[in-house]
């Protein structure tokens, strides 16, 4: 009995908990009991907020919280235009926050009590249109061993799950704050400008269905569910019964096409006909045989088969179908579409009012034509007319689009193709990576670290116009060969857990004044190929489009047009100026001490060198007195100037010191980029090196407004002349996010994908190089179209991630720099990531660097690795400059990893594989392979090398001799490597006397590197020191400056420390003979808490001593503690009070 | 004045103790290595130009006359002219430029304590300008306790080391005048920068009795 009553009980309970009703229900077309404040209004059927201070209420909600129950939050919103600016939807005071984020994605999440755990996904929520939002915050109970327990938020847009976040060990936090509408943790700053419609607060889990339903049912939205159209029961039958006859795994993939294709929507009458015709050829084997077969037996689709692929189109299939039906990966015998397989999405603009297309409407005439290997699709109704070409070739498709209007008052605003939806691949094998090199396992379920949802092409986040998606079986490459490199949005959606959708969406021009008959044509084409590796062969499928299309394609390398001292540049520092000459003259004694001991020229990428009192940040540039003889005193001993600059933006208050409008207002605001409304877009900073205070606003100019770009150009020629060798052009090349552009007043195209690039920054950097080729030039971040105009790129985010850019573009893509660490201190994290980083660029061929001097100066072993892999670079130039990037090095079993973390708080966590390697080619078929040891510990390893030639040379790492050894193609030896080891191989086709002199070359290189001998440890501070070796006692009068604390009258002693007060006393003289204790004298009353107290020494303040101190009933006593590292000669030295009302210090001194 | 500076706190803390009824705001002392704020509202923020004086357990603030400075946090709500009584024991060094302007204390445009010459000041401001409310000669080259007291109606007390010295009603033509700045400690107005030494404050928001306020200013 008990088995009946226990599911009957289950089941009630699941129908009652799974129907029960929100808790909160608020419809704002009806009257409602919400309080508002600040000028909150409910009119209209919506509450309306003003985007400044209003807010309403939901009084009585405090008691939902994120529990273990769950909760869920859905709600139907309409954001308006806050001008780059992040707007809070719902809110409940320091643990829930819903919200449009500053980049126009969905951002939500909740409160630990000691963090916030939020996550973005999904396109940009647009302006002016309903839309549902909805998060589902779940616990994640451990059901399991290896079940790890936490909770997880689901977001969901318009009923689709976009993206969740999952954080581990942790619970919400829970109060009795009201949930807050129109306002939230952003307060002010994010106040929502915009309308709700509804809003419902369940204090349960609501599953994917539930808020699909949710979305498909709400009439604001007017959402249709393509794939989901009804099978009629005797189709379903139908095809039931086939599915259970023996068919040829031929006739399953048809059926299977023909049953999507009844989701959706092609005619049921006429996919029942197709059916029987495949009962009776169902039975032939070979793909060839039955596409023959099938071909013959119906008019309605046709099977094209090529190497590798084959594809099911229709052509007199009736419906809302697209006629791509079917598409075989032949190899692996799997279905690659899934869902509704490819589709394309376009935008209208009539007057003011957007509309939406899609392939699948029902209003549409079709009509489709297939010959050999293409298919040309057309649709057509009263507004626009679009066509579809679809060509199959090798393991390929490639398609591309055309679109018209056929009305005098509407616009096609953007157009959406292709759209791929793709079948899941091996759970547990399955990777794929995004357009900005990511790779995830399982992206059914994951999300990508940075990327996900909407992203900006070419930016950082799409470099390039690629993914892959692939497991052990065999991978998909997914391609947008725009051979223009024009703006366009990419999009990567799990859509049910089920299938990935990968779509591009380009914008079309019109011109000026221009109300309808515009029309689009895809450049390129969207591309499907199969491949049979990881995200290297997709990287060699993308090359291929950019050797013979790209506009931005290099043929010679190495480089012709970059000049030489660029080539050989090893390495970046990055120095800031502070705006004052004493600072910058600090600078440039550690960057000169640097450079006689590296014994090779390097490069100083400089910051806050400009007059902020002539001109606001970001803008105009003008130097301070003393920056033109300071770059050319940096030149004169080897040392390249790159200064900052800004093309992307110009303060709304450009006068000094971000005070008035100086030039906005008659300059900047024209040149502005203007969206369809006249708006501008903003960016806000705080003054330089600020995090806290007043954020300034900066217009995003246009470069295709020609003004702009002679008035830029202009400062970019002032500042050349001031001797610098390069510039850096912050915010361009990938580090912005690219607009088109509406001003009529700037003479190009509106809403033109070539606005950024091609007819913007391209022009103008080109005129930049033709005036001065000995001048580099690099941006922020990598973007392909820049390729051409650009001597490097500058990746500083994106530490860990393959080399798929140079797997593309070889030795065409110089990088100039990483961040070495978000956190400013240093300890065995901060050695980690440093030799992990620097041995990744060595590896992957970039140019080393942009880490500040304090970063390495007080670290005689930073120096020295660094001064081996500088000279290393320099030695091997041919093979990074002038080479290709060729397969990855595998290895016999798993090798090793290592980890480190860019932050104090272990995000974000990067993992490297263990020997770090690199292969790399150049033209005469010479194989390098590189293999390093960034690590504190030995690491054995074998390689698999496979690499075509005849002859392979071993290079000792010490001696640098080389060792012959048997190579016909296959070698796997047996390698360990000492920590910070390095090991080089040279394969080549022939051993002739060419190839023996570049392996003597490279013995010597290694030989010269292994005697370098780690710098004195002692720099040359040039201020006059205290003197502390003798076992001086130094006083608060010896200090230069103190920091959160009180100096007594009589200066012999300071007091009222806060948490972190400091003394710093300058440069102090330890000697020679390192000092091993110190001594201080201090007092530690009622109320003080004694606690530690630091010495810190050297340029980077290394924590040096660590006293503790304890209550000393008011009276001045001695403590004493050893010192934690080895310290001679003149060091900075400062005293730093852990605790905030420590003690009453009084001096110290080491002994 | 060390010893002074002692007797001051515990002086004041039996005092508290008596007074239940008028809340305190503002109870700064200064005379310990770590600075004490027992009032309502939280220590003041000192600049960096304040510097410390006295041996251990009988500390003071010294003010340096030029840059010194600090805020009390939160006090927006300080508006003597609705009742209020500040003690303050303190010393002040002659400028030697003359004029010898200290500020005390001071909430912008609201009222200000303050001492010029040789006399102590207290100013209320209202609708047209700054109005003299009291004006008395004192000697504070030497550390004195000085209280002083004034209730919504104008009606105020000076008492300097548990005597009582003036005691008047203010002629208020035009109501005074109230804002959100917070009371500044040592500054105010360029020039008038205090030069001298307090030992520790105290802050009502009501006025004091007679009584109440001879002995939060007797010292023992």
């Amino acid at each position: 009995m008990m088995k009946y009553i226990l599911p009957a009980v289950l089941l009630i309970t699941g129908v009652l908990y799974a129907g029960r009703a929100p808790v909160i229900d608020y419809d704002f077309s009806k009257k409602t009991d919400i309080r508002l404040y600040e000028g909150a209004v409910q009119k209209d059927g919506a509450l309306h907020f003003n985007g400044k201070k209003s807010y309403a209420i939901i009084l009585g909600s405090g008691k939902l919280n994120a529990g273990p129950n769950g909760l869920s939050i859905v709600c139907t919103v309409k954001f308006n235009d806050r001008e780059g600016k992040g707007q809070d939807v719902v809110g409940k005071k320091s643990a829930v926050i819903f919200s449009r984020n500053d980049a126009g994605q969905l951002f939500c999440g909740f409160n630990d009590s000691k963090k916030w755990h939020i996550g973005r996904a999904g396109e940009l929520v647009p302006f002016g249109k309903w839309v549902q939002y909805a998060m589902v915050i779940e616990r994640i109970p451990q059901t399991s061993w290896g079940q790890v327990p936490g909770y997880r938020v689901n977001m969901y847009l318009n009923g689709e799950m976009i993206g969740h976040l999952f954080s581990k060990d942790i619970t919400p936090v829970v109060n009795a704050n009201d949930f807050i509408l129109g306002c939230g943790e952003g307060n002010d700053a994010w106040a929502m400008q915009g309308e709700i419609a509804d809003v419902r607060i369940y204090d349960y889990i609501l599953d994917e269905d539930k808020v699909a339903d949710l979305a498909y049912s709400n009439k604001r939205l007017k959402l249709k569910k393509s794939d989901q159209y009804e099978i009629s029961t005797g189709l379903a039958a139908l095809f039931a019964g086939l599915r259970k006859q023996s068919i040829s795994k031929e006739g399953k993939w048809v059926l299977e096409a023909l049953e999507r294709a009844a989701l959706n929507g092609a005619d049921q009458n006429q996919l029942a006909a197709l059916v029987k015709c495949l009962n009776n050829c169902g039975k032939v084997r070979t793909i060839e045989k039955f596409a023959e077969s099938w071909n013959k037996s119906q008019k309605l689709t046709k099977i094209i088969v090529k190497p590798g692929i084959a594809a099911l189109f229709s052509y007199g299939l009736d419906g809302n179908h697209f006629p791509l039906l079917g598409l075989s990966d032949l190899k692996t015998e799997r279905e690659i579409l899934a869902g509704n397989g490819l589709f394309w999405k376009m935008e209208l603009l009539k007057g003011k009012e957007f509309s939406q297309l899609d392939s699948s409407d029902e209003d549409w005439r079709r009509t489709s034509e297939v010959d050999s290997g293409k298919i040309r699709a057309f649709w057509r109704n009263d507004t626009a007319e679009v066509r579809v070409d679809l060509q199959l070739t090798d393991s390929r498709l490639e398609t591309a689009i055309s679109a018209k209007s056929l009305r005098d008052d509407t616009l096609v605003f953007s157009v959406t193709y292709p759209c791929w939806t793709v079948a899941l691949l091996d759970k547990n094998s399955g990777r794929m990576m995004n357009t900005h090199g990511e790779i995830i396992s399982n992206p059914a379920v994951n999300t990508f670290p940075r990327y996900n949802g909407a992203i900006l092409y070419p930016t950082t986040g799409a470099p390039m116009q690629f993914i892959t998606y692939y497991d052990d079986k065999g991978g998909i490459y997914l391609g947008v060969e725009d051979p223009h490199g024009g703006i366009k949005q990419f999009q990567i959606v799990s859509r049910q857990q089920s299938r990935i959708e990968f779509s591009s969406k380009s914008p079309v021009s019109y011109e000026i004044g221009q109300t309808g008959r515009n029309q689009y044509t895809q450049r390129g084409v969207g591309a499907l190929e199969l491949h049979r590796g990881n995200w290297y062969d997709a990287a060699q499928i993308y090359r291929r489009f950019v050797t013979a299309k790209a506009d931005w394609w290099i043929q010679e390398i190495p480089r012709k047009d970059t000049p030489q001292w660029f080539h050989e540049c090893t390495l970046w520092i990055r120095s800031h100026l502070w705006h004052t000459p004493e600072k910058a003259n600090r600078q440039k004694d550690w960057m000169i001490y640097l450079r006689n001991y590296f014994e090779l020229p390097f490069g100083a990428h400089l910051y806050y060198w400009d007059d902020q009192k002539k001109g606001a940040e970001f803008t105009h540039f003008m130097p301070l007195e003393f920056f033109p003889s300071f770059a050319q005193e940096l030149k004169e001993v080897g040392i390249y100037a790159k200064p900052y600059l800004n093309s992307h933006l110009w303060a709304v208050l450009d006068g000094p010191d971000c005070k008035s409008d100086w030039m906005f207002s008659s300059h900047g605001k024209n040149f502005a980029v203007k969206n369809p409304n006249g708006s501008m877009n903003y960016e806000y900073y705080m003054g330089p090196g600020k995090t806290s205070g007043p954020r300034f606003q900066y217009a995003v100019m246009c470069p295709s407004s020609k003004e702009r770009l002679d008035y830029y150009l202009g400062i970019c020629d002032r500042v050349i002349s001031y001797g610098v060798d390069m510039l850096y052009h912050d915010e361009c090349a990938g580090g912005n996010k690219p607009f088109t552009c509406f001003e009529p007043a700037h003479g190009h195209l509106m809403n033109d994908s070539d606005n950024w690039v091609r007819t913007g920054y391209v022009p103008a950097l080109t005129k930049l190089h033709e005036k001065y080729p000995e001048i580099a030039h690099d941006g922020e971040s990598f973007a392909e179209p820049y390729l051409k105009v650009m001597d490097g790129f500058l990746t500083w985010s994106n530490p860990g991630l393959p080399p798929v850019a140079r797997a593309v573009y070889g030795g065409r893509v110089v990088f100039t720099g990483n961040l070495f660490s978000y956190a400013w201190k240093f300890d065995e994290e901060a050695d980690r990531r440093f030799f992990q980083i620097i041995t990744d660029q060595f590896v992957k061929g970039e140019q080393m660097g942009w880490f500040e001097p304090t970063e390495i100066i007080d670290f005689p072993e930073k120096m020295h690795y660094t001064k081996q892999l500088m000279h290393l670079r320099l030695g091997l130039l041919d093979y990074f400059t002038g080479g290709e990037l060729k397969v990855p090095l595998k290895f016999k079993g798993t090798p090793k990893t290592a980890t480190y973390t860019m932050d104090h708080r272990g995000k974000p966590k990067i993992t490297n594989t263990i020997p770090m390697t690199s292969v790399n080619s150049i033209k005469n078929d010479w194989t390098l392979l590189i293999m390093a040891n960034p690590t504190f510990e030995k690491v054995d390893f074998s390689p698999i090398i496979n690499y075509p030639g005849n002859i392979l040379l071993e290079f000792d790492n010490n001696s640098g001799e080389s060792r012959d050894i048997r190579y016909s193609g296959n070698y796997t030896p047996d390698i360990s490597l000492n920590p910070k080891g390095l090991k080089l191989m040279l394969i080549g086709m022939e051993d002739n006397t060419e190839f023996r002199k570049e392996a003597e070359r490279i013995s010597e290189l290694l030989s010269r590197v292994s005697g370098f001998q780690p710098p004195e440890l002692e720099y040359q501070a040039k201020s006059n020191a205290l003197t502390a070796f003798t076992g001086n006692w130094i006083g608060i009068k010896d200090a230069k400056e103190t920091k959160w604390c009180k100096r007594s009258v009589k200066n012999d002693f300071v007091s009222w420390t806060a948490q972190n007060a400091e003394v710093n006393y300058g440069v102090v003289d330890f000697g020679d003979k390192p000092p091993s204790r110190i001594e201080i004298e201090v007092l530690v009353a009622p109320g003080q808490k004694g606690g530690k107290i630091e010495l810190r020494t050297g340029e980077a303040l290394m924590d040096t001593a660590v006293i503790e101190i304890s209550d000393t009933n008011g009276e001045y006593k001695k403590f004493s503690a050893p010192l934690l590292r080895k310290i001679t000669g003149k060091r900075q030295a400062l005293v730093r009070f852990k605790e905030s009302n420590s003690c009453t210090f009084k001096s110290w001194r080491v002994y | 004045m060390e010893l002074k500076m002692k007797r001051f706190m515990i002086a004041a803390a039996l005092i508290l103790t008596q007074m239940a009824m008028a809340e305190v705001m503002v109870d700064y002392d200064f005379s310990g290595e770590v600075p004490a704020a027992r009032g309502k509202l939280p220590m003041a923020r000192f600049n960096d130009h304040i510097t410390i004086s006295g041996e251990p357990g009988q500390r003071s603030i010294v003010f340096d006359g030029k840059k010194s400075s600090g805020i009390i946090p939160s006090s927006k709500n300080v508006n003597m002219m609705k009742g209020g009584t500040v003690v303050m024991t303190l010393k002040c060094e002659d400028k030697e430029d003359g004029k010898n302007y200290h500020l005390f204390m001071m909430k912008k445009d609201e009222w200000l304590i303050g001492y010029s010459g040789s006399e102590f000041y207290f100013n209320f401001f209202t609708e047209r300008r700054w109005n003299q409310g009291l004006k008395c000669r004192l000697d504070l080259s030497r550390t004195r306790t000085v209280g002083f007291s004034v209730t919504d109606e104008g009606k105020y007390l000076l008492f300097v080391d548990g005597k009582k010295v003036r005691e008047g009603v203010f002629g208020i033509s035009t109501p005074p005048l109230f804002n959100d700045s917070p009371v500044q400690i040592g500054a105010g107005w360029g020039g008038w920068s205090f030069k001298g030494e307090i030992g520790g404050m105290i802050i009502h928001n009501e006025a004091l009795t007679d009584k109440q306020l001879m002995e939060a200013t007797e010292r023992k």
